[in-house]
């Protein structure tokens, strides 16, 4: 029974992302895990950061085709599913799969679990309130949210450039990332991907966040509820992440914290789940940060959960150690690895694989995996 | 057709009765009527039309059918005739009766008395045919006496005639033994039926001859067609006293053309039951198995067979299985004490298990249906022995023992095509939202039930082999032998469905293993539409084991946990299946998140409370709602009226914030209410107030005072201003969104109030609290509003009412009368509003029964709804509300005849039909007044009276009444179910079952 509920409880995933930030978090599990085979976060961040440098894409094209709402399946949004059988008859029992051009298009957190070490350098902190998160398209005189499945939750006018008839001027439109809040009904800017037909995807967080929070400031009715704007868009601040930082944005929000988000610095905007962003609660941060919040959010925590997280913090900091120290041999080589060449790579790591060992070949193998995935 | 707008214009002259009929123009206008398109077809059809309907036109058919040389025209001839007679016969002179009686005999005769006509004019003949039956239900026996032997006489001048005749007799039997109840008056049915029983030895001679003695197969078809007619009501002597049963067997049933029929005479005959012919049934099992096994190997693949078979094949297989399976139900028992026909016995039902196989659902039903009754059958011999199975292995019982391997192969059956247990239906509501309804009463539902109740059986049978087979199936799935989506899902139902027929060691044992296995196969399968297969699956069969759950806290919070986790995945459908997954459990563990579990420091649902937000945050509205009144369902077992208060706030402060911020705001500036994204929102909360109250039941009434006079308030700002749409802008305004959202508002806060009422314990608090607001919200409102604005919810919101409170509300009654009934009626009367017709039915019922209301009201309404409802009653396209209809009417009658209103007054609309029957009707309504069920009779009768003056279709007169005898029967069906373990789906078993 006790083995039951252990495997219930770990293994059973239909997703299978990586410290999906809906399961708890890694540390905080109650159940007993299988030794993990995965490259911890801060490889896995370090080869996203190499690969965005190899990446160019027409944004501009995603953009449009976004709000056109004619992206179509074999795009880089969704994942393309392998299943063995697929005849028109078994997929009835599932609604049929029809592609939704808006599901996936919003960059989603893991749990911070490795903790990086240029976190206080490289990293920007956003505080979360509660509420839905939002994708939030303002074109051809309206303003319409979808979940992240891509479902359509609100169609209505908003001020934004685009979403409205008054704001509606040629090639005018915004696509951004919110957090909406249904009891105040305020749209919480969480970041910008185009503003005013001006994709920037493919900037980095510095940027995006300097650009969003210079174009509400010029466009201040949107951040006010009116007949034309029934919602307020109001832009979340990002801080730096010392611990004093985050203690002091802590004490001072004017809203309830769900949580906490922080961004790499240099990550673009990509769509999915990314080692880039990590994510934790508030009353995760003395254990796994070290700093310290107002007692109020640790009031709020589970209480049971304390000793396991505390004992095994200890083991997986030890672990940790050991990981990045034997995968650094490895990286040279995936700095090379691209798309186009998935092909030589898999030759090559299998080669090198029999010289690394078959630790380092269970770790690769699944690297493909995640690979396959993100692509 | 170059003519043919000439031959158009002239056809009017058709319609000319002083004019001689012009033949020649009526064909032409016929075939134009089949042949043409556009306006000339239409313009043909209309002349057709008008003609049929000449009160006259029956004078013509004679000539038509002489004249004519188009069969088209002479088929138009014999509608009108048939028309005529139907509703009119009675009212012809008689010797006009008599002239049409003989020239349709005369007619008949001519053709049918060469093989040659008969055969060229079959559908002429075949609707001569019917129109001397229809003759026959007017004038046999009475005005003909003479008419079984006049037909049977004239069977013998020569065998087409013959042929013909068996014909008109079967469509006779039909006439009267199968399709009369509606069709016929009660007593009129019961002369027939007792004339047709006193005259069948000429028949059955006349049958007996031909099957003897003739050689013309087509007359042999008919006669074994007529009998079959026969077998269900003849006395039984010539079934079982002559030689009928081994003709058929010996003669008929190994010649291919008369094996389906004869086949079907069989059936019938083994579905008698009659214990004084024991040996002959014995007999014809023998006989009829030992021809079968020379047409059909035991060996034979009857699944291929079927699949690869022409129809009559097909046919064949079917009627094989009627045939088993009625005589094994009936007369089984009989051949199990023969010990020299148990090797026949088995053979019987190996042939009933390849027949199981066939990839038709119909053919299984039949099977299924046998099986059934089987395994209940030996299952109430020695049921469920309610000690826990030691490891004394029982003695098994000799009847079980000898069907041991034919269930064990009927388990595999029922496991490898166990059907879909629940289907959802995603459709649109009034409101333009699209929602997803679970259906109730399907086809596949009742077969999954039908199959589930036999596989309970089964398990209990021998519930290791049950495991064992579901065990190896599950392995094929793993190594991939049987893998698909297909099979799993069927697989798992299968588990699903057994849930609570084992012993709970048994079970436990077994769920461990089957939800380790798919744990691994999800884990082990690549994307995710294969694993939210599977992962949909196990939550599946966790979720029809609440006791299983309940007896393991730490794994019911882990899947609880789970739920919550997928309730963010946003692959398709899984969220919908955590949601789904979570009520089920919800609804079955309620008690076990409110109590603080062994190992925990609070209650599971505080944690779930203060979690809400981030678990809520990638729903879908709906899939919130649901969330809500799951979450409701725990906090109903919550015993504690004090910690239950503070859980129902925590429970419900989301959404009034939400709700506090929109009533500050409409405070401060009413135009608040006129923006459709704040409308929208006030709908969304409170159709999350209707599901929580829904769950909560009576203590929900803390959150309802909560918001109760603002609702009221809102509610009526909102049907203001509705109404001042609709009247400023006309009807069109109310398909926009904004409206739309209003109306919802305002629906929900009716259901609300209804939901909460039908669930109060309380009557007085809400009497005294409740209503009166309401009622001067609401009412006033309501009579104030344009009827296009009227809410039909409100009548059923006050049946509610005056259902659930009873005597409490008399005080209110007259107030209700006055704002909603004088102004609904009005309406009614409209056709555009005859929707509301069973909404006011509805309510007035419980109005009535409160006899409380005074002479003043009878002054002014009895008139008004006598004549409603009879109009009513009397609408065709309202026979679904007879009983309620019947129900007014008869109240009222009784109110007249018991003199509570001193001014009798009786409608008697513009109707044209018998005065004597309507007088006998009138004095059969004050008769029956008093019971209900023949009040109905009596009004069904009159109204067969009516129709046959109109000539209408009656057959679903009688819908209701089949459907109540259904529901009785399952009724009594539930009963035994309850006491069989396991056989109750766990989410329809009564709450007092649980724990």
């Amino acid at each position: 029974m006790e083995d039951l509920t252990d495997s219930f409880a770990s293994q059973f995933t239909v997703s299978s992302d990586l410290n999906d930030t809906a399961a708890p978090h890694p540390r905080m599990v109650q159940y007993k895990t299988k030794p993990t085979n995965t490259p911890d976060q801060n490889l896995r961040r370090r080869r996203m950061l190499e690969e965005q440098k190899k990446r160019r894409k027409d944004f501009v094209n995603y953009a449009r085709k976004l709000i056109e709402g004619s992206m179509e399946a074999d795009g880089e949004t969704e994942v393309m599913e392998f299943t063995e059988e697929s005849s028109g008859e078994q997929r009835s029992t599932f609604k049929k799969k029809k592609f939704n051009p808006y599901a996936y298009q919003l960059m989603l957190s893991e749990w911070l679990v490795d903790v990086p070490d240029d976190l206080q350098q490289e990293w920007l902190m956003v505080l979360c309130p509660f509420g839905k998160r939002n994708l939030v398209i303002a074109s051809n005189g309206f303003t319409a949210a979808y979940t992240k499945s891509g479902y359509r939750v609100n169609k209505f006018s908003s001020l934004l450039p685009g979403g409205s008839h008054r704001t509606l001027k040629p090639g005018d439109y915004t696509i951004l990332d919110c957090i909406f809040s249904e009891h105040t009904n305020v749209f919480y800017v969480l970041d910008v991907m185009c503003w005013r037909g001006h994709p920037v995807y493919d900037s980095e967080t510095d940027f995006r966040c300097y650009w969003l929070q210079t174009k509400l400031q010029e466009e201040p009715l949107v951040s006010e509820a009116s007949a034309h704007n029934p919602y307020r868009f109001i832009n979340l601040p990002y801080y730096n992440c010392e611990p004093v930082a985050i203690h002091q944005a802590l004490s001072d929000a004017p809203f309830e914290v769900d949580g906490l988000l922080f961004f790499h610095k240099r990550t673009h905007y990509t769509c999915g789940r990314t080692p880039l962003v990590g994510w934790l609660k508030p009353y995760l941060l003395p254990e796994i940060l070290g700093v310290s919040v107002p007692d109020a959010y640790v009031r709020g925590a589970p209480k049971v959960n304390e000793l396991t997280l505390l004992k095994s913090n200890e083991e997986l900091r030890n672990n940790d150690k050991k990981k990045t120290t034997g995968a650094k041999g490895h990286l040279t080589d995936e700095i090379m690895d691209t798309n186009s060449r998935l092909q030589t790579k898999r030759k090559q790591t299998r080669k090198k694989q029999q010289e690394i060992g078959s630790k380092m070949e269970i770790e690769s193998e699944s690297y493909k995996n995640s690979d396959i995935i993100k692509k | 057709m170059p003519t043919a707008m000439a031959t158009i214009e002239h056809a009017t002259q058709l319609l000319d009765f002083s004019q001689k009929l012009d033949i020649t123009l009526l064909d032409s206008v016929v075939s134009c009527f089949y042949m043409a398109h556009g306006p000339q077809q239409r313009m043909a059809d209309q002349i057709l039309t008008q003609l049929k309907q000449h009160p006259d036109a029956w004078t013509r058919v004679d000539t038509i059918l002489e004249f004519s040389n188009n069969q088209q025209t002479k088929y138009f001839a014999l509608q009108i005739l048939e028309a005529v007679i139907k509703t009119r016969w009675k009212v012809l002179p008689t010797e006009q009766c008599e002239g049409i009686k003989k020239y349709i005999v005369g007619l008949i005769i001519k053709i049918s008395s060469e093989a040659e006509m008969l055969q060229k004019e079959k559908t002429y003949i075949g609707k001569l045919n019917m129109i001397l039956v229809e003759i026959l239900k007017h004038e046999w026996p009475k005005k003909w006496p003479t008419f079984v032997s006049d037909i049977v006489g004239a069977s013998k001048a020569n065998e087409s005639l013959c042929q013909n005749n068996m014909v008109i007799l079967k469509l006779l039997s039909e006439e009267v033994f199968d399709f009369s109840s509606g069709q016929m008056t009660q007593a009129k049915a019961k002369h027939l039926k007792d004339s047709m029983c006193s005259e069948f030895s000429q028949i059955f001679t006349l049958c007996q001859f031909v099957m003897e003695n003739s050689q013309n197969v087509t007359l042999i078809g008919a006669t074994l067609e007529t009998l079959l007619r026969f077998l269900n009501w003849i006395p039984l002597g010539y079934i079982f006293e002559t030689q009928l049963t081994s003709t058929l067997v010996y003669k008929f049933l190994n010649v291919p053309m008369f094996r389906n029929v004869t086949l079907k005479c069989l059936t019938e005959i083994a579905g008698i039951g009659a214990t004084q012919y024991d040996e002959q049934f014995v007999v014809l099992f023998s006989l009829t198995m030992a021809q079968l096994k020379q047409m059909l190997p035991l060996t034979i693949n009857i699944k291929d067979a079927y699949a690869n078979g022409k129809d009559d094949e097909q046919k064949f297989i079917q009627n094989l299985s009627l045939f088993l399976c009625t005589f094994l139900k009936e007369h089984g028992q009989l051949v199990e004490k023969k010990e020299e026909l148990h090797t026949t016995l088995l053979e019987a039902l190996h042939y009933l298990v390849l027949i199981s196989e066939v990839e038709e659902t119909e053919i299984f039903k039949i099977c299924l249906e046998y099986w059934n009754a089987l395994a209940s059958d030996l299952y109430r011999e020695n049921p469920f022995p309610s000690s826990t199975p030691l490891l004394i292995s029982q003695q098994i019982p000799p009847r079980r023992q000898m069907y041991l391997s034919v269930f064990s192969k009927v388990r595999l059956i029922m496991i490898a095509r166990m059907a879909k247990p629940e289907e959802v239906l995603v459709v649109e509501n009034d409101q333009g939202e699209v929602v997803r309804e679970f259906m109730k009463d399907t086809d596949t539902i009742n077969l999954y039930k039908n199959m589930r109740e036999t596989l309970v059986y089964l398990t209990h049978l021998d519930y290791q082999d049950t495991e064992r087979i579901m065990t190896e199936k599950l392995q094929n799935q793993v190594n991939g032998t049987e893998w698909s989506w297909k099979n799993l899902n069927t697989l798992c139902w299968a588990v699903g469905s057994i849930s609570g027929a084992m012993h709970e060691e048994d079970e436990k044992r077994f769920l461990v293993t089957v939800i380790k296995d798919l744990l691994g196969l999800c884990e082990i399968k690549r994307g995710k539409d294969n694993k939210a297969i599977i992962a949909s699956n196990i939550m599946y069969i966790v979720g029809q084991y609440p006791r299983f759950l309940r007896a393991h806290w730490k794994f019911l919070k882990t899947v609880v946990n789970k739920l919550f986790e997928f309730m963010h995945e946003t692959h398709d459908g899984v969220q919908d299946m955590a949601c789904d997954t979570f009520i089920k459990i919800a609804q079955k563990c309620r008690r076990h998140f409110v109590q603080v579990q062994v190992g925990e420091v609070m209650p599971f649902i505080e944690e779930i409370l203060n979690n809400t937000q981030s678990i809520v945050c990638d729903l879908q509205p709906l899939q919130v709602h649901t969330f809500y009144e799951a979450v409701g369902y725990m906090i109903s077992a919550q015993t504690d009226s004090v910690v239950m208060e503070r859980l129902i706030e925590k429970y419900m402060s989301l959404p009034n914030q939400a709700w506090d911020n929109i009533v500050k705001e409409a405070t401060r500036n009413i135009d608040h209410l006129r923006e459709i994204e704040v409308v929208k929102q006030l709908g969304n909360i409170l159709k999350t107030n209707v599901r929580g109250c829904k769950s909560v039941g009576h203590p929900f009434v803390t959150q309802l005072g909560r918001i109760y006079l603002d609702m009221l308030n809102v509610y009526r700002c909102l049907s203001e201003n509705i109404s001042v749409a609709i009247s400023e802008n006309g009807e069109i305004v109310t398909k926009q969104p904004l409206i739309r959202a209003m109306r919802t508002v305002k629906t929900e806060t009716l259901r609300l109030i209804s939901t909460w009422v039908s669930k109060s314990n309380d009557a007085k608090l809400v009497c005294d609290n409740f209503i009166p607001p309401l009622l001067d919200a609401v009412l006033g409102d309501y009579q104030r509003n344009v009827p296009n604005a009227r809410e039909p919810e409100v009548l059923s919101t006050m049946a509610t009412f005056v259902n659930k409170l009873e005597g409490n509300v008399k005080e209110h009654i007259p107030q209700i009368f006055d704002a909603v009934f004088e102004c609904t009626l009005e309406m009614i009367n409209k056709p555009c509003y005859q929707y509301l017709l069973n909404s006011s039915s509805w309510c007035l019922i419980p109005f009535l029964e409160q006899e409380t209301a005074v002479q003043s009201f009878y002054q002014t309404y009895y008139m008004m709804i006598v004549q409603h409802v009879l109009s009513v009653v009397t609408d065709t396209s309202h026979t679904a509300g007879l009983t309620m209809h019947a129900t007014i009417l008869a109240h009222m009658f009784n109110l007249v005849e018991t003199s509570k209103v001193s001014e009798p007054l009786f409608p008697v609309g513009s109707t044209q039909y018998h005065s004597n029957q309507v007088k006998v009707t009138v004095q059969g309504l004050f008769d029956l007044d008093q019971d209900i069920p023949a009040f109905k009779e009596h009004l069904r009768d009159f109204m067969v009276q009516i129709k046959e003056f109109r000539s209408e279709d009656v057959g679903d007169l009688y819908l209701e009444e089949r459907e109540k005898q259904l529901q009785a029967a399952q009724e009594e069906k539930r009963k035994v179910q309850l006491s069989v373990p396991g056989m109750v789906n766990p989410h329809d078993m009564p709450e007092e079952m649980q724990d």
